[in-house]
């Protein structure tokens, strides 16, 4: 059964910004919603997310609200303070599973002396509890080099192939390449 | 001696103030909201001073904290409203800030008995208020610190989440959590004080830590031993205003934890090289 379904959606304020959206996502499938700057990609997700009425159409989510988590994108790279990765994760229910992936010097690491990689890597675990059944993700690639982009888009891969797969719902103005998951893309045209 | 011991319950209040005002202040800076508190700050000395004008013959303390904090809150709301709109919110809190400040001038030059009262709401201390003041105080610390160890989980998380996506936090639990003792204390102790003791600790010590535990644990003590010793002084010396003397004696400490905390880390840099 579908966890998303959405029937000839168009996403919009006043007037629709792009052309109607059809299509369902299961459990351990990747849909990747894509398009260049003013398509509609932030108005999609606020759509869906049920912050904004669809111009047209329907959408239909089969999930409880604490079973679907949203990660914005990261804006602030300049915090002031001292969290260390350890001390992030113990604030979020985080999957046991998910929670061992991350080595431990990494949990030592304070977050502002990590990676861009490193930090959106503990952001998309920060909304991986035990609950979550599909993960929406508002372009998570954003500022990251090739390499650090690919060992993201592994990991994201992990989660979608678990014994308990995630619906990944990815907006993202580049192009990425998922082997081994079943994936869906969407591109926002006008 | 004596003095010392008349003075013992302020020793206590300050001890407890700055480790309070200190944390806040941490959560404070890390969402992004420094210039806010100051702005409502601002906002809540001027409800204080208007409940001086609207009953100038005997206004209760409860009734003048309502004032503040009913001021305080209203302008939270405020910005809400003012933030829906996309204005530049820096340049407005500034703008609202230096508008409070001339107003409340005003308001003595027409008022001249408001004087004592805008005094001692900018440059109060610990040994101005009275008793009743004082065990409001204690009161309000004591609640603050049980309401923090309840909700830390939540206020940090919050705090994590504001910073790193600038999320504005909204008029909520944390928001009343956060700012319940920031009023009391501005009523009582004075906008120098609290403000000094929220900001200073985070602005210059507030990055260096291995971890927010200690950051938390370090900033405590150095408040309260600022605020302590800074109050000593200036009952030993007579002269020195206390509020003054005490975030001199805080931004002492600050400086010379900065440098010994610098100091390692080169240290260890080079032990690693």
């Amino acid at each position: 059964m579908p966890l998303l379904e959405c029937d000839k959606l168009t996403v919009g304020y006043d007037s629709p910004l792009c052309s109607p959206l059809s299509f369902e996502l299961r459990r351990g499938q990747i849909l990747q919603v894509k398009g260049p700057n003013g398509s509609g990609k932030t108005t999609f997700l606020k759509t869906v997310l049920n912050i904004l009425e669809p111009v047209s159409g329907r959408y239909h989510w089969r999930v409880a609200a604490d079973e679907l988590s949203y990660l914005p994108q990261i804006q602030n790279q300049n915090v002031h303070f001292s969290y260390n990765f350890k001390e992030i994760l113990d604030l979020y229910d985080v999957a046991q599973k998910a929670r061992s992936s991350i080595p431990s010097d990494l949990l030592r690491k304070r977050w502002v002396d990590a990676s861009g990689g490193e930090r959106q890597r503990l952001m998309m675990l920060s909304r991986v509890s035990p609950k979550t059944k599909a993960l929406i993700l508002d372009e998570p690639f954003n500022h990251l080099d090739q390499g650090t982009k690919q060992s993201l888009i592994e990991f994201l891969q992990g989660l979608a192939m678990q014994e308990d797969p995630l619906a990944i719902v990815l907006v993202s103005h580049q192009p990425s390449v998922f082997t081994g998951c079943e994936t869906k893309v969407v591109e926002l045209a006008p | 001696m004596s003095i010392f011991v008349f003075y013992g319950f302020a020793f206590v209040v300050s001890a407890l103030s700055a480790s309070t005002l200190s944390i806040v202040g941490k959560h404070t800076r890390a969402r992004g909201t420094i210039l806010e508190v100051f702005f409502l700050a601002q906002l809540g000395l001027f409800g204080g001073l208007v409940s001086k004008i609207a009953f100038p013959h005997h206004a209760p303390i409860a009734l003048t904290l309502v004032f503040v904090a009913f001021s305080y809150v209203a302008g939270k709301v405020l910005l809400q409203r003012a933030r829906s709109y996309q204005l530049d919110m820096d340049l407005l809190m500034i703008g609202g800030y230096l508008v409070l400040l001339s107003l409340q001038y005003l308001m003595v030059g027409l008022f001249p008995q408001l004087d004592s009262h805008m005094t001692s709401n900018f440059f109060g201390s610990v040994v101005t208020a009275d008793m009743l003041e004082c065990v409001l105080l204690l009161v309000c610390y004591v609640l603050t610190a049980i309401l923090f160890r309840s909700f830390s989980r939540r206020i940090s998380r919050n705090t994590v989440e504001s910073s790193i996506f600038g999320n504005q936090r909204r008029l909520d639990l944390d928001f009343l959590i956060l700012s319940f003792p920031v009023v009391m204390s501005l009523y009582s102790l004075g906008f120098l004080y609290t403000m000094s003791f929220l900001l200073l600790p985070t602005l210059i010590v507030g990055r260096l830590f291995s971890s927010e535990r200690v950051a938390a644990y370090v900033f405590v003590v150095i408040s309260c031993v600022g605020s302590v010793m800074g109050l000593y002084f200036s009952i030993a010396f007579e002269s020195v205003s206390t509020a003054s003397m005490q975030v001199f004696t805080l931004f002492l400490i600050l400086v010379l934890t900065l440098a010994a905390l610098l100091s390692l880390r080169r240290l260890r840099f080079k032990k690693k090289s």
